[in-house]
């Protein structure tokens, strides 16, 4: 059963489509990266997938139920501004945590905060450092023992060693409870190193979705002269071209003709590739 | 209780991925001879208490070696190496090519050869002797 | 999901505490330093009928002067209480959560919006309502003890009086408190919330008023014309007037035109009593009539009051739950 569906999922604000049609089916217990600018669509994805948003069109769909304006009991959601109680102590938030939870696990919230280096449990939320408010967050995202992780921007605003203690808390409920987790990032650095699948969001709409060595493996880059691109076979993603040189990004490439070379993308460029293409369309769109 | 014998060291800015860097720190601790037969590799939960990588990509690179036929996965008890990669030329601190490698770099240095001098000498001179299309 | 709503309200909750215990001291010392000041004075027997008691010459008066502050105090804390629970109580109780985007919190976890809703609401509404009517009593409990020496005086329909007493302040703290939760969830702004919530709570409160909705409890009474009643009960007067020999009131103004002009004789003269009431009585008025509220009603009044209030209060907390389910 998938961890998360999405079925032609739109979301309209006003006049703006924040998501539109959208599908995409994720695996489970891998890691995904949610990857796009800021304003592709990627908190909105995620409050809906969390059952906070209700989708204009289409639907979601976690571990085959349909969400239905709550979230599902498998489910966690951590929001990108950290919603925590600031002027509660870290013990008293997790009370809260537990008050609010039909299914809780404070051993594994005590376990988790136990991860990292002093979180003094009497002290308030308001006074902790950013590193430590997302960590607690996520220990309280936990503590729900949830089966799917949904991270908006979890390591936006870290210091490095924050971010590598909320990395490996993460990648610890991976490794202990084959959780799927989902983690956005408009920093794609952040992400590369720890995800094996991706979901590349740009205007509101799906550009890649895969396993990321699945991807990179369909993916070539070529670079050779610019009067001579007709004999390149593949799906031209996107290219950049100097005076005598072209560098082609394709996918499902042919071998590389006489005067070209080729190889596999790394990550950068292949995410690169498809936001510079998906931005050349909107600006001939808007062209007319 | 059994504990991992290596730990990795994953580095991100290498721009090699995770998952070849495992298989090759796995290979080369094997060459040396700090990893033999029968020794547990570290668990996935293991080597992310260490190093925060996605324990998924280490499943993936152990499932790699287990395909080379270096290690076995035994259910419930670990990873688990099956063959030995050492030589007498490799292992151990007073392997006779080592030692004399060791004179070497000790000449090398009385030289006065700087650390970029010698791994320049270093890969030319492999590269002499094993040319790029013979190296896997 | 109490323990939760009873902490995040821990800081209101403590103040409501000490408003009461506080104020409960304050009233149980007022009340009794006034019963000595009575006694002192010689005028403990004037409670009941303040009036017709014999007295120390000016002790009531001095009595009066010094007591009509304290009185007034209390008075106005009853009044205003229902305001400071709506401003703050109940604006911030959903807004500070929307605009700190804890709700998001509360959201995603297993409680649904609900019950997290209901159980906010309680926790915040009840123990602000007992503060208010443990209060409200003890002020009342006071206030009689001053008896007509004392503002009860102004009988019950008195503004004041009337604000402060039965379930009507019940009716503003729910009213105030649904008003003020309403806005929090409309505008997401907790000062916005708070400042638009006083200001349509005294608009709200003043222009509608219980003792206009109140007047079906009117009863009429009328006298021949000329004819004195004994003694008129006491009570609220809403409207004066006529009525003709078949016993239907007189419009006003008509009736003023004919009262103006048997004021006078036809020479011009002012007329005479007998004159004037002859004359009435020739051009079509048969009796004097005055719809009154009695004072024993006024706790009817104060039930259609708190009806209408709490009316008021179920729309709005129907708003609420509306604007909180449409809320991501």
């Amino acid at each position: 059963m998938t961890p998360l569906t999405a079925t032609a999922v739109g979301k309209r604000y006003r006049t703006r489509w924040a998501v539109r049609d959208c599908s995409f089916s994720l695996p489970e217990g891998k890691v995904v990266a949610l990857l796009g600018a800021n304003g592709a669509g990627k908190s909105t994805l995620l409050r809906m997938a969390a059952g906070l948003v209700r989708p204009t069109t289409g639907e979601l769909s976690v571990f085959g139920t349909p969400l239905r304006g709550r979230i599902h009991p498998d489910v966690s959601f951590l929001a990108q501004n950290r919603p925590l109680y600031r002027d509660l102590t870290v013990r008293e938030l997790v009370r809260v945590g537990a008050a609010m939870n039909d299914r809780w696990s404070a051993d594994r919230v005590r376990e988790v905060l136990a991860l990292q280096a002093g979180v003094d449990h009497d002290a308030k939320v308001r006074t902790l450092s950013a590193g430590s408010v997302t960590q607690v967050a996520i220990a309280m995202a936990l503590g729900r023992l949830p089966r799917l992780l949904l991270l908006d921007e979890p390591l936006a605003d870290l210091d490095p060693l924050a971010r590598e203690e909320t990395l490996r808390i993460i990648m610890a409920e991976v490794a202990d409870r084959g959780t799927t987790v989902v983690m956005s990032s408009h920093v794609l650095a952040d992400l590369r190193e720890v995800c094996d699948h991706m979901l590349l969001v740009d205007e509101g709409r799906v550009q890649v979705d895969g396993d990321v060595e699945e991807v990179l493996a369909r993916h070539r880059v070529l670079v050779g002269p610019v009067t001579d691109e007709s004999t390149v076979e593949g799906e031209l993603v996107s290219a950049t071209r100097t005076q005598r040189q072209s560098t082609l990004l394709l996918k499902d490439a042919g071998p590389a003709p006489e005067g070209w070379a080729g190889a596999e993308p790394d990550l950068d460029s292949l995410v690169m590739g498809y936001l510079r293409a998906s931005r050349e369309r909107r600006a001939s769109a808007q062209r007319g | 209780m059994l504990t991992g014998v290596i730990e990795f060291r994953i580095d991100r800015h290498s721009g090699v991925s995770t998952y070849m860097q495992i298989v090759h720190q796995v290979r080369q601790a094997m060459r040396l001879g700090l990893l033999t037969s029968g020794d547990r590799l570290p668990s996935a939960r293991e080597v992310v208490d260490a190093t925060a990588v996605n324990p998924n990509t280490v499943l993936k690179a152990y499932r790699e070696l287990e395909r080379e036929g270096l290690v076995e996965g035994r259910r419930g008890l670990g990873t688990f190496v099956t063959k030995s990669l050492a030589t007498e030329a490799t292992a151990g601190d007073d392997a006779p090519l080592r030692r004399e490698l060791g004179r070497w770099m000790g000449s090398a240095r009385e030289g006065g050869l700087v650390v970029e001098d010698v791994d320049a000498l270093y890969s030319a001179v492999r590269d002499e002797h094993y040319p790029a299309e013979e190296r896997s | 999901m109490i323990w939760a709503s009873l902490r995040l309200q821990r800081l209101q909750l403590l103040t409501l505490l000490g408003t009461l215990v506080v104020g409960a001291g304050v009233i149980v010392l007022l009340r009794s330093n006034m019963i000595d000041a009575l006694d002192s004075a010689q005028i403990a027997h004037c409670v009941r009928a303040a009036d017709q008691c014999v007295a120390p010459d000016g002790a009531v008066k001095a009595f009066r002067t010094t007591w009509s502050t304290p009185f007034e105090t209390a008075q106005l804390l009853i009044i205003g209480l229902p305001a400071l629970i709506g401003v703050f109580i109940g604006a911030p109780l959903f807004a500070l959560e929307l605009e700190q985007g804890t709700h998001v919190l509360a959201f995603t976890q297993s409680v649904s919006r609900t019950r997290w809703m209901l159980s906010k609401l309680v926790v915040a509404l009840v123990p602000a309502l007992v503060v208010l009517v443990v209060l409200q009593h003890l002020v009342g409990w006071w206030l009689d003890a001053a008896g007509s020496l004392g503002p009860l005086y102004n009988g019950p329909f008195n503004r004041v009086n009337f604000a402060i007493q039965g379930v009507s302040p019940l009716g503003y703290a729910l009213f105030a408190f649904a008003l003020g939760t309403f806005l929090g969830a409309l505008t997401r702004r907790t000062l916005a919330a708070m400042t638009a919530g006083l200001v349509a709570f005294v608009v709200v409160r003043f222009a509608v008023s219980g003792l206009v909705t109140g007047s079906v409890f009117a009863e009429r009474r009328a006298t021949a014309v000329g004819e004195v009643p004994e003694q008129r009960e006491s009570g609220l007067v809403l409207t004066t007037g006529w009525l003709d020999a078949s016993g239907q009131a007189v419009p006003s103004d008509r009736a003023s035109v004919l009262n103006q002009a048997c004021k006078t004789t036809p020479g011009g003269s002012p007329n005479t009593e007998e004159g004037y009431l002859a004359c009435l009585r020739e051009s079509g008025f048969a009796q004097n009539y005055w719809d009154v509220i009695p004072d024993s009603r006024a706790w009817q009044v104060h039930l259609v009051d708190v009806a209408v209030f709490g009316v008021l209060a179920v729309v709005l907390l129907a708003g609420t739950t509306w604007a909180l389910r449409r809320q991501s």
